[in-house]
C-alpha cells in the first residue's frame, strides 16, 4: 500500500502544477522503469485496479432493463396479476361443451363457414377428432404458470407483507391452479373411476420454470393435486371477495364439491356443497327477470360465487343473440320444461329470425351477458350447489334433505304461485327427479360433459348420444374411449406426452 | 481532496465556448495555410515487392505499372534511403506515401507526373523551429554496446545531418526541439526517435534482418494488425471496392464483393405492405451462414436486431445504425469471420463482425477536396410480373361462390351491424339479382362483365406507383501538417420512393481530427452528425397493396376520364347510403376515395444522430502504450403522423364515437343521448420520440515488441464499459388542427363509451377511445467486459495467437448474469515463404493458418425472470387495474444462457508471381450450443412458443476467393475476382423432446435433429385423385387423398413419421458467391458482376399456388394463374397437379396440404447478373484545377441469367420482381 501512497502523492504533485505531460510521463516511467519501483508493483496496481473495478462492475450491470417491466415485488403486484381476468377468468376449455348434448346444429349451421373441420369432427365425435392448435391446453397451463409465479413470489414476500394478505393471495393462486387443471382434466383424461391409478393423467406443474417437464402421471395424481390445492386454498382464502372474478372460501368449497362430484365421491361433494352454501346461498327469483331481453341475467349476479367463461371457439356455441347464435337447444330439454316453469322463457328463446327455422330454440340463460362478448359462463354458482347437494342427499338416502334443497331452488324458478312443492316416494325417485331438474337448470353451463362422464358409470343413467348431420346419424355410446378427447396435435408435436387411447 | 483538484482543472462554460471558437478559428487558419493544391492518382493499383532497393529502381517499376512519370534531380535522390516495400493492388497514392514516409523527400502529383520535392517547411514551422531550437548530442552503439563509427544521423525534414565519430558520437547545434531523429547504418535497422525536448540520446542499433514493410493492415476494432501476423479469418474491403455500387446504404454495397456473405435479399419493393420491406439489410445478412435463428421483424429501441452481425464503427460496437453512414466516408471495412478475429468481441460476435473504419486526414498531406455526385433511377415495380388468374375467372369464381352459398345478404341495417361489413361487390350484385330481385339479369351480367375488363394493377401502376429516384452528393476536405490532421465531409442523399408522397433525404457531416500535442501522445477526435427525413403516406391512409380486401382486382381507382373514384370501405355501399339518408348532417361522410385519401395526412420521421469520440494513445516506450477511448452517441428519432379530419380514418373514428338513437350505455344497456361527439372534430396527431444514448469507455494497454530480430510480440489487454439506454415517448392528440396547433385531449379513455351503433361489426355496443398517449418506455443495458489478446511471431515464420474475453451484462435482466460468460480463442500461422528451404520463386506468398475458439450471441430481448407489466386501462370485465406477465420475452427460465459458437478455421493464402493469381482458401466448422431462439415449447409450460435455449447446431463450410490478372497488354487489362462460399448448418441436438411426426417438419416452425437448420420438407405427392381431383400423398405406399370435408387423412399424414415426408435439403443457399470481370483500357473500365446461389430449394411463391379457401372466402382473394389448369373432370389428373375447386369449405387443410406438397418444391439454384459498371477517368488536360475526374454509370438488377426452375420464378422474389435501376455519377478531386 505504501507504493500506492507514494504514487498518489507524486501524481498529485504533478497535477497541482497542472503538468499533465509530466504526470503521464511519470506514470509511464513508473510502469516501465525498474529503478524506482519493484517490477512486480505495477502489475500489483493493475491487479488491484481490476479487482476494484470488478466488484463495482457487478453492481454496474445489475440493473433493470426497462421500467415498463417489473419483477413481482409486492403483495399488490400479486393481486394485480390475479386480477388479470383476461388470462385467469377466461378461455376455459370448451370442447367438452361442444361434445355434450345440451345443443345441436342443423345442417346449415353445421356446414356454415363459421365452423372449421376440427369443430365438425368434434361435433360428430369422430374417433380421430383432434384440435390442431393447443389453445385450450396451453390456455389452462398459462393460468397454472401465472398461479405458480404468484406462489413463488409469496414465498419471497413472507415476513415482508401482512400474513392475512399473503394467505388470501396464496389461496387464490392455489384455487386458480386447481380450477384450470380440473377443467382440462374433463377433456383429456379418462373419467375418474376405479382405474384412476392406471389411467394417464395430466402433467402437474408446481413451479413456473419452463425447464420443468413432468410426465402425465395418473388420473389419481391429477385429482389428488386438485383436491390438495383446493383444500389448502379453502383454508387460506377470505370468506368473501369484492368481485366474483376473485376466488374466496365459498368458491373453494363449491369447487371442491364439483370436483368430488366429478369423481363420484358423493359424501365429500355433499360436505363441501354444504360448506359453500353456508357462506353463500342467495338465489335469483326468476320472476324478477325480464324474459323479453336476450340477456336476462346480469354479470356477477347474486348466484355467482366465482366467475369464469369458456373459450369462444368458432361460433359453435354462440349463445344469445339473433343472427349470432349457432347452437340450437336440445329439443328433449325444451320439451321437458313444464308450464309455469320460468326457465323455459328465461333460459331459452324461440328463434323467430329469418335464418332460424321456427320451432327451434336458442340459449339465453348466459350468466355472462355482454353483447360484445358472446362467451359462455362456466363459473361456480349457488344454484349448481343446490342441485349438487340435492343429488348427494338423495344418493345418501336422505330424501327429505334432497327434496328440501330442490324445492327451495325450484320455487325461485317458477312463476309465483304456480309451484307446489314436489314430493317423492323414496330416495331413488328423488335422485331421478334431481338429475332431470339439474339438466333443465344447468343448461349450457359447461357442466353437461362432466355429468355425462360420471353418470355413464351407472347403468341407470347411462345414455347413448346421437346426432344427425345431412341424414347421417352419429352416436356416442356410454364409457367409450371417445369420452376422453384426443390431446391437441401441437402438444404432441412439442412434448413427450403420449396420446390418449383410441 | 479530489474535488479540490478537479475544480482547478475544470473549465467554466463560457471559457469552453471561447475555446471552441478558438479551435474553429485554428482549423480555418490551418486549412488556409495548408492550401497547397495537390492531387492524387485515383485508384491506380500498384503491386510491388522490393527489399533494400534504390528509390530510383522503385520509381521505374511504378512508372511501368501506372504510366506516371517521375520528375527528380539526381541530387535529390543521393541521400534517399533504400526502399523496402511489398504491396499488392494498392492505390498509387498510398504506395507513394509509404515510400516517401521514410525519406526526407516529399512529392506532388501533377496530372500524370510525380514531382519529387525536398520536404519544405511552412513559415509557421520555421518560426517555431527558431524559437525552440536547442543543441542535441548523442551516441550510437551496436548490439553489443560498442560505438559505431560513421553512422548516418539526421533530423527528419531538416538539413541537420551528421556522421558519428569514432566514439559513435554526434552533435547538432540549433536543432529543433521536436521532430524525429533518424539513425541509419548499413547492416542495421534504421532507428527513429522522437526528439520531444530531449537533448541527449544513446542509441543502440539492431542488426538488420529481412524486413518487409507492413502489408495489408487488418483491424479488429480493438487493434490494427499486419495481415501476415494475423492468424484469423479477416476480409478487408477497401474504399475503392465500395465504388462498384452507388447504393446510399453501405451494407448493401458489400454484396457481390465480400466472401461468405449471404444477403438473403428480400427483394421486396419499398411499396410492399410487408413490414420486412422496410428494415435494415443488416437484419437478414448472414456471414458464413446462420448460427442463430431469431428473425426479428423490428429492431429494439436501440436499432439492433438480435442475431445480426455486429457492426463496429471506429472501434465502437454499434454506436449507431450502419444505415446512417455515408459510404463515401468509409476508408475500409474488415469482416471478422472466425473465432480468433471475432472472439475479442465476445458475446456478440457469433454472427460475424463488420468493422468499419471511417476516413481520416493524414499528417503531412496538403489539402485535398473530393467530390462525388450521382443519381440513381429505379423503374416502377412491375405488378404484372406476378402471374395471376384472369380477372374474368376471378369474377366467375366469386359469382359461383355466392350463388352456391345461396344465402341472401342481411338487409341494410344501420343500428346493428351484423352483415353490414363491406364485402365483395360481386356479392352485392348476386344478392340484388338472385335473392332480392332488385336487379335484372341483363343488368347484373353487364355489371359483372364490366368488372371483368378491369384490372386494379393498371390503375395502381399509373396513379400510385412512380419511378424512384435517388441522388447522392458528397464533398470532403482533408489534409494535415506534421502535428495535426483533419477531414471534414458532408454528404447529401435525396430519394423519392416508388409510391406517391413518399421519400427520404439524408445529410451526414463528419469532422475527424488527429493531433500530437506532445511527444508520444496521439489524440484522435471524431464528430459526426447525421439527419434523415423520411416521409410517407400515413399508415391508415396508405393504399397498402393491390390485393387488400378493400381493393378487389376489379376495383378502379379512377373513372374513364381519370377522376379519382370512390370505393366502398368498411361498410356496404347500401349501408352508407341509408346512413346518409337517415342522418343527413349529424355525421361526417363515410365515403372513401383512395387517391384523395393518401393526401389527407402523412407520416414523417426525422432521425438524428450525433457521435463524439475521443481516442488518446500514449506511447510509454519499450513497445508499451496506453489507450483510452470514450465514445458518446446520442440519437433522436421523431415520428409524426397526421390524419386530417377529412381522411377516411378520422371520419370513421369520429362517427364511430358519435352517439345515435341506436346507441346504448354499454354498462347498463340503457339508451343514451344521441348525436354527442365523444371524439372531437379535427384531426389526429401522433408523435413518437425515441431518444437513445450509447456510451462506451475503454481503457487498453498495448504492447508491441520485437527483439533479437527473431521475436515479435504484440498484445493488448483492456476493459470495456458500455451503457446503452433509450427512452421512447408516445403521444397523440385528437381534435388536432394543423394550422392553430390546437388539440383536445380531455377525453374519457377509461370508460367503455357508447358507439354509433347498437352493435358494431364485432357485436360490441361500446368500446374505449384509443388512448394515443402511451407515455414512456425505456430500455437500459450495461455491459462490462475485459479482454486480452496476444500474438507472438517467431522469425517471421511462426505465429501463435490467443485471446480471452469475459462479458458481464445486464442483457438477461437483474441478478442473472453476474458470473459472466468467457470467450477465448487460440490460433497459429505458418508463413512458409520465410522458411530457408522455400525456393519456389513463382509462389512468393504462401501462408497457412488455423484458429479455434468461441464466440457468443445474446438475444437482447430475452430475460430469464418473469416480469410484469402494469395495464394502462382497467380490465373491461372487472373495471379493476391489473398486471400481465410478459410473455415470450420474460418467462421464468432458470437455464437461460448466452449462445456459444465454437469455430475452427483453417486457411491458406497464396499468391503467384506478378499477382497473376492470388487468393485464399479457408475451411471452417462452427458448433453452436445453446441455440437461443424462438422455438416451439411444450404447451404444458404455459406457452407454445418462447425464446429459449433450444438446441445445438453444427455447420461447416469453405470460403474461396481468387483474384486473377488474365490479360495485361499495353493499356488493356482484364481482371477477374471469384468468390465462392459453401456452408451447411445442421441441427445436432434439441433440448426438448421432439416427436417424430410429419407435422412438425413440414412448416419449418420447429427443428429436426439431423436435418439442415433451414430445410425443405414436402408431402410426397401422389397426384390428384382421379375421381375427385383432391390432392393425394403417399402414406405407407398408399395414395391418400385430403378432401375438403374430412380431416382424417390429413391427420394421418401429419402424424406419420417424419421419414414419410420427402426431404429436399437446405432452404438457404449452400453454395454462393460472385464472379466479377473487369476490363480496363486506359482510363476506361468496364466491370460486370455475376452472382450465384446454388444447392437449395424453395416453395413456389404462395401467391402462385391456388388456395380455394381463400378464393372462395367471403372476401375472396385472387389466386395464381394455375387456377386455369385446375382439375375439372376425371382424366385431368394426367396433365395437371392443381386440385379441383371446392367451394364451401373453410378447411385450409386441403389447401395447406397442396401448398406443402412436393409438386410445389423447386430447385432454387440460379445465377443472376447483378450489375454492370462503366467508368471513365477523363484525361486530366480537361482543366488544371480538376484532378482525376471520373464519370461512372451502372445498371443494377439486370435479372436472372440462369435458373434451375423452368417456371421463370426468381427464388429471391417474394412478391414482385425487383425493378432495374440505373445510375450515373461523377467524382473528382480538387
Amino acid at each position: 500500500m505504501d507504493f500506492l501512497l507514494t504514487f498518489n502523492e507524486m501524481m498529485m504533485k504533478d497535477l497541482s502544477v497542472y503538468n499533465p505531460q509530466r504526470a503521464i510521463k511519470k506514470l509511464g516511467q513508473a510502469l516501465v522503469s525498474n529503478t524506482k519501483f519493484n517490477v512486480m508493483k505495477p502489475y500489483f496496481v493493475i491487479i488491484l485496479l481490476f479487482c476494484t473495478i470488478f466488484t463495482s462492475c457487478q453492481k454496474f450491470v445489475d440493473i433493470k432493463k426497462t421500467s415498463a417491466q417489473s419483477n413481482i415485488e409486492s403483495a399488490n403486484d400479486c393481486q394485480l396479476l390475479l386480477d388479470n381476468a383476461e388470462v385467469l377468468n377466461k378461455d376455459y376449455p370448451v370442447d367438452g361443451e361442444i361434445s355434450a348434448d345440451d345443443y345441436y346444429l342443423d345442417d346449415a349451421r353445421y356446414n356454415s363457414d363459421r365452423l372449421d373441420i376440427d369443430d365438425r369432427s368434434l361435433y360428430t365425435w369422430s374417433a380421430t377428432a383432434i384440435r390442431q392448435p393447443a389453445k385450450q391446453w396451453v390456455g389452462c397451463y398459462n393460468k397454472i404458470y401465472n398461479a405458480n409465479l404468484i406462489l413463488e413470489a409469496i414465498v419471497r414476500l413472507e415476513g415482508k407483507e401482512p400474513a392475512n394478505v399473503l394467505n388470501n393471495l396464496k389461496g387464490s393462486a392455489l384455487f386458480f391452479r386447481a380450477y384450470a387443471l380440473w377443467n382440462l382434466a374433463q377433456l383429456y383424461t379418462a373419467p375418474y373411476g376405479q382405474d384412476a391409478v392406471s389411467q394417464p393423467g395430466l402433467p402437474i406443474r408446481l413451479v413456473s420454470d419452463i425447464n420443468e417437464t413432468p410426465g402425465r402421471g395418473t388420473v389419481k395424481d391429477t385429482y389428488d393435486r386438485i383436491l390438495q390445492d383446493l383444500t389448502e386454498g379453502a383454508a387460506l382464502l377470505n370468506a368473501a371477495s369484492s368481485i366474483a372474478t376473485r376466488p374466496n372460501k365459498a368458491a373453494a368449497f363449491a369447487m371442491l364439491s364439483r370436483v368430488y362430484l366429478s369423481m363420484g365421491d358423493y359424501p365429500n361433494a355433499l360436505l363441501n356443497a354444504t360448506s359453500a352454501l353456508q357462506l353463500k346461498s342467495d338465489l335469483i327469483d326468476f320472476n324478477t327477470l325480464n324474459p323479453e331481453t336476450p340477456t336476462p341475467f346480469a354479470r356477477f349476479n347474486q348466484e355467482v360465487i366465482f366467475h369464469s367463461t369458456l373459450l369462444r371457439q368458432n361460433y359453435v356455441l354462440e349463445p344469445g343473440y339473433g343472427y349470432e347464435n349457432q347452437a340450437l337447444v336440445n329439443k328433449e330439454i325444451v320439451n321437458a320444461y313444464a308450464e309455469g316453469d320460468l326457465r323455459k322463457t328465461i333460459l331459452i328463446k324461440e328463434n323467430t329470425d329469418v335464418e332460424n327455422p321456427t320451432g327451434t330454440y336458442r340459449f339465453t340463460g348466459n350468466y355472462e351477458p355482454a353483447a360484445g362478448s358472446p362467451v359462455m359462463f362456466n363459473g361456480l354458482t349457488t344454484d349448481e350447489l343446490y342441485y349438487t347437494r340435492a343429488e348427494c342427499y338423495a344418493r345418501a338416502g336422505n330424501t327429505a334433505g334432497a327434496m328440501t334443497d330442490l324445492n327451495t331452488l325450484l320455487r325461485k324458478r317458477w312463476l309465483t304461485g304456480a309451484y307446489t312443492d314436489k314430493a317423492v316416494v323414496n330416495a331413488t325417485a328423488a335422485l331421478d327427479l334431481v338429475l332431470v331438474e339439474r339438466r333443465k337448470g344447468l343448461l349450457m353451463r359447461g357442466l353437461r360433459w362432466m355429468d355425462l362422464r360420471r353418470l355413464n358409470r351407472e347403468q341407470r343413467f347411462a345414455k347413448v348420444l346421437s346426432r344427425t348431420v345431412a341424414g347421417k346419424s352419429y352416436t356416442l355410446a356410454p364409457n367409450e374411449l371417445r369420452y376422453t378427447l384426443l390431446i391437441p396435435q401441437e402438444v404432441l408435436n412439442n412434448s413427450a406426452i403420449a396420446q390418449n387411447r383410441r | 481532496m479530489y474535488q479540490k483538484n478537479t475544480s482547478k482543472i475544470a473549465m467554466p462554460r463560457r471559457h469552453l465556448t471561447k475555446l471552441l471558437l478558438i479551435m474553429r478559428l485554428t482549423i480555418v487558419i490551418l486549412i488556409a495555410t495548408l492550401m497547397q493544391v495537390s492531387a492524387t492518382g485515383f485508384a491506380q493499383k500498384i503491386t510491388i515487392a522490393e527489399k533494400n532497393a534504390t528509390i530510383k529502381s522503385v520509381f521505374q517499376k511504378i512508372r511501368k505499372q501506372s504510366g506516371y512519370n517521375f520528375l527528380y534531380t539526381e541530387d535529390q535522390l543521393q541521400h534517399a534511403a533504400p526502399v523496402n516495400i511489398s504491396v499488392q493492388g494498392m492505390e498509387l497514392k498510398e504506395v507513394l506515401d509509404r515510400i516517401f514516409d521514410q525519406q526526407q523527400l516529399t512529392y506532388a502529383i501533377d496530372e500524370k507526373t510525380v514531382v519529387v520535392k525536398d520536404k519544405e517547411k511552412t513559415l509557421l514551422d520555421r518560426l517555431k523551429d527558431y524559437v525552440n531550437s536547442q543543441d542535441i548530442s548523442g551516441q550510437v552503439l551496436n548490439e553489443t554496446g560498442n560505438p559505431l563509427l560513421g553512422a548516418n544521423v539526421r533530423i527528419l525534414g531538416t538539413s541537420h545531418r551528421a556522421l558519428t565519430d569514432v566514439e559513435g558520437k554526434f552533435r547538432f547545434i540549433n536543432a529543433p526541439d521536436k521532430g524525429r531523429l533518424v539513425i541509419s547504418y548499413v547492416g542495421y535497422r534504421t532507428d527513429t526517435l522522437e526528439i520531444s525536448g530531449r537533448t541527449s540520446f544513446t542509441v543502440k542499433m539492431d542488426p538488420q534482418a529481412n524486413e518487409i514493410a507492413m502489408v495489408n493492415i487488418v483491424s479488429t476494432g480493438y487493434q490494427d494488425l499486419p495481415r501476415e501476423r494475423a492468424t484469423g479469418s479477416f476480409e478487408t474491403i477497401t474504399k475503392e471496392q465500395l465504388l462498384h455500387s452507388t447504393d446510399p446504404n453501405l451494407i448493401r454495397r458489400l454484396e457481390g464483393i465480400t466472401n461468405s456473405m449471404d444477403f438473403r435479399n428480400d427483394l421486396r419493393p419499398a411499396n410492399s405492405a410487408n413490414i420486412y420491406a422496410n428494415r435494415s439489410p443488416l437484419a437478414t445478412l448472414t456471414i458464413r451462414g446462420r448460427n442463430t435463428l431469431n428473425d426479428a421483424v423490428s429492431s429494439d429501441l436501440n436499432g439492433n436486431y438480435s442475431g445480426q452481425a455486429l457492426v463496429v464503427i471506429d472501434g465502437i460496437a454499434s454506436p449507431y445504425s450502419i444505415d446512417k453512414i455515408n459510404p463515401n466516408d468509409v476508408e475500409s471495412i474488415t469482416v471478422l469471420k472466425d473465432a480468433a478475429s471475432a472472439s475479442i468481441w465476445g458475446s456478440r460476435a457469433a454472427n460475424g463482425v463488420i468493422v468499419v473504419k471511417t476516413k481520416r486526414g493524414a499528417y503531412n498531406r496538403p489539402l485535398r477536396i473530393s467530390l462525388n455526385t450521382n443519381v440513381n433511377m429505379t423503374e416502377k415495380v412491375d405488378l404484372f410480373s406476378n402471374k395471376r388468374m384472369s380477372v374474368a375467372d376471378f369474377v366467375d369464381a366469386q359469382v359461383l361462390k355466392f350463388m352456391k352459398d345461396s344465402i341472401a345478404l342481411p338487409d341494410i341495417n344501420i343500428s346493428s351491424l351484423y352483415g353490414q361489413q363491406y364485402l365483395s361487390p360481386v356479392a352485392e350484385i348476386v344478392n340484388a339479382w338472385k335473392f332480392k330481385n332488385t336487379l335484372s339479369e341483363a343488368d347484373a351480367l353487364s355489371q359483372l362483365n364490366a368488372f371483368k375488363q378491369n384490372d386494379i394493377r393498371r390503375d395502381y401502376t399509373k396513379y400510385f406507383l412512380r419511378n424512384a429516384v435517388t441522388q447522392s452528393h458528397s464533398l470532403s476536405f482533408d489534409g494535415g501538417s506534421e502535428f495535426f490532421n483533419y477531414r471534414l465531409s458532408a454528404g447529401y442523399d435525396k430519394s423519392i420512393n416508388n409510391t406517391q408522397n413518399s421519400g427520404m433525404n439524408r445529410q451526414v457531416f463528419t469532422i475527424n481530427t488527429s493531433i500530437r500535442p506532445v511527444k508520444n501522445l496521439d489524440i484522435q477526435t471524431g464528430f459526426s452528425y447525421n439527419v434523415q427525413h423520411n416521409s410517407d403516406q400515413a399508415l391508415n391512409n396508405r393504399i397498402s397493396g393491390v390485393t387488400d380486401a378493400t381493393l378487389y382486382p376489379y376495383s378502379r381507382l379512377v373513372d374513364d376520364s381519370g377522376n379519382p373514384l370512390e370505393i366502398p370501405k368498411t361498410y356496404r355501399p347500401g349501408f352508407v347510403t341509408e346512413f346518409e339518408e337517415t342522418y343527413p348532417d349529424q355525421f361526417l361522410s363515410w365515403r372513401y376515395n383512395p387517391l384523395q385519401d393518401i393526401n389527407e395526412g402523412y407520416t414523417k420521421r426525422k432521425t438524428q444522430n450525433i457521435n463524439l469520440s475521443l481516442n488518446a494513445n500514449y506511447k510509454l516506450g519499450h513497445g508499451l502504450s496506453l489507450q483510452g477511448i470514450y465514445n458518446y452517441n446520442t440519437g433522436r428519432s421523431e415520428e409524426n403522423t397526421l390524419y386530417r379530419q377529412n381522411s377516411y380514418y378520422m371520419r370513421n373514428l369520429i362517427n364511430y364515437f358519435t352517439t345515435s338513437p341506436a346507441s346504448v350505455n354499454p354498462m347498463t344497456g340503457d339508451p343514451v343521448r344521441a348525436f354527442v361527439k365523444q371524439v372531437p372534430l379535427g384531426g389526429q396527431y401522433n408523435t413518437d420520440v425515441i431518444t437513445s444514448r450509447n456510451q462506451t469507455f475503454r481503457g487498453q494497454v498495448n504492447y508491441d515488441k520485437n527483439w533479437n530480430e527473431k521475436h515479435q510480440l504484440s498484445a493488448i489487454a483492456g476493459l470495456d464499459l458500455t451503457d446503452v439506454s433509450s427512452l421512447q415517448n408516445r403521444n397523440g392528440y385528437y381534435g388536432y388542427d394543423e394550422n392553430s396547433l390546437r388539440s383536445n385531449n380531455t377525453l374519457d379513455y377509461t370508460h367503455l363509451l357508447p358507439i354509433v351503433f347498437g352493435e358494431d361489426l364485432l357485436g360490441y355496443n361500446g368500446t374505449y377511445i384509443p388512448n394515443l398517449t402511451l407515455g414512456y418506455l425505456d430500455n437500459h443495458v450495461r455491459t462490462f467486459s475485459w479482454y486480452t489478446n496476444a500474438a507472438y511471431t517467431y522469425d517471421r515464420r511462426y505465429t501463435l495467437s490467443a485471446s480471452l474475453r469475459k462479458d458481464i451484462s445486464s442483457e438477461f435482466g437483474q441478478q442473472t448474469n453476474t458470473g459472466g460468460t468467457p470467450y477465448y480463442s487460440v490460433g497459429a500461422s505458418w508463413n512458409v515463404v520465410n522458411e530457408a528451404f522455400y525456393n519456389l520463386d513463382f509462389l512468393p506468398v504462401l501462408n497457412l493458418r488455423t484458429t479455434y475458439g468461441y464466440n457468443g450471441n445474446v438475444n437482447p430481448s430475452v430475460l430469464s425472470r418473469a416480469q410484469i407489466v402494469y395495464s394502462i386501462e382497467n380490465d373491461p370485465l372487472t373495471g379493476l387495474p391489473y398486471a400481465t406477465t410478459q410473455n415470450v420475452a420474460a418467462v421464468t427460465n432458470s437455464k437461460l444462457r448466452a449462445e456459444k459458437t465454437g469455430v475452427l478455421n483453417i486457411g491458406l493464402d497464396f499468391g503467384f508471381k506478378g499477382s497473376r493469381v492470388a487468393g485464399s482458401i479457408q475451411y471452417f466448422t462452427k458448433t453452436t450450443t445453446d441455440l437461443l431462439t424462438n422455438g416451439p415449447l411444450d404447451p404444458s409450460s404455459g406457452y407454445t412458443n418462447l425464446v429459449y435455449n433450444t438446441g445445438d447446431l453444427k455447420g461447416r463450410g469453405i470460403d474461396v476467393s481468387i483474384n486473377t490478372l488474365n490479360v495485361q497488354a499495353g493499356k488493356f487489362k482484364w481482371n477477374s475476382n471469384f468468390l465462392f462460399s459453401y456452408n451447411k448448418v445442421k441441427v445436432t441436438k434439441l433440448y426438448t423432446e421432439q416427436p417424430d411426426n410429419a407435422g412438425s417438419g413440414i412448416t419449418g416452425f420447429s427443428y429436426n435433429v439431423g436435418y439442415d437448420l433451414s430445410r425443405v420438407f414436402a408431402y410426397d405427392w401422389a397426384g390428384l385423385d382421379p375421381e375427385t381431383g383432391d390432392p393425394r400423398s403417399y402414406l405407407n405406399g398408399q395414395a391418400l387423398a385430403v378432401s375438403g370435408t374430412s380431416n382424417e387423412n390429413y391427420n394421418a399424414i401429419q402424424s406419420a413419421p417424419i421419414s414419410s415426408l420427402k426431404y429436399y435439403g437446405s432452404a438457404v443457399p449452400v453454395t454462393y458467391g460472385a464472379f466479377r470481370n473487369t476490363f480496363t483500357y486506359g482510363g476506361l473500365s468496364l466491370s460486370a458482376n455475376i452472382q450465384y446461389k446454388l444447392g437449395y430449394f424453395f416453395r413456389r411463391p404462395v401467391q402462385d399456388v391456388v388456395s380455394y379457401s381463400q378464393l372462395f372466402s367471403i372476401t375472396g382473394s385472387i389466386q395464381g394463374e394455375e387456377f386455369a389448369q385446375r382439375w375439372q373432370k376425371p382424366g385431368d389428373e394426367q396433365h395437371t397437379n392443381v386440385p379441383s375447386a371446392v367451394y364451401s369449405s373453410m378447411s385450409t387443410n386441403r389447401d395447406n396440404f397442396y401448398y406443402y406438397s412436393s409438386v410445389n418444391v423447386l430447385k432454387a439454384d440460379h445465377i443472376r447478373l447483378q450489375e454492370i459498371n462503366l467508368s471513365y477517368v477523363l484525361p486530366s488536360t480537361l482543366s488544371r484545377y480538376i484532378k482525376n475526374p471520373r464519370i461512372y454509370a451502372n445498371v443494377n438488377n439486370l435479372g436472372i441469367i440462369w435458373s434451375a426452375n423452368k417456371l421463370g420464378i426468381d427464388p429471391e422474389v417474394f412478391d414482385y420482381a425487383a425493378p432495374r435501376s440505373y445510375s450515373l455519377g461523377f467524382s473528382a478531386n480538387f
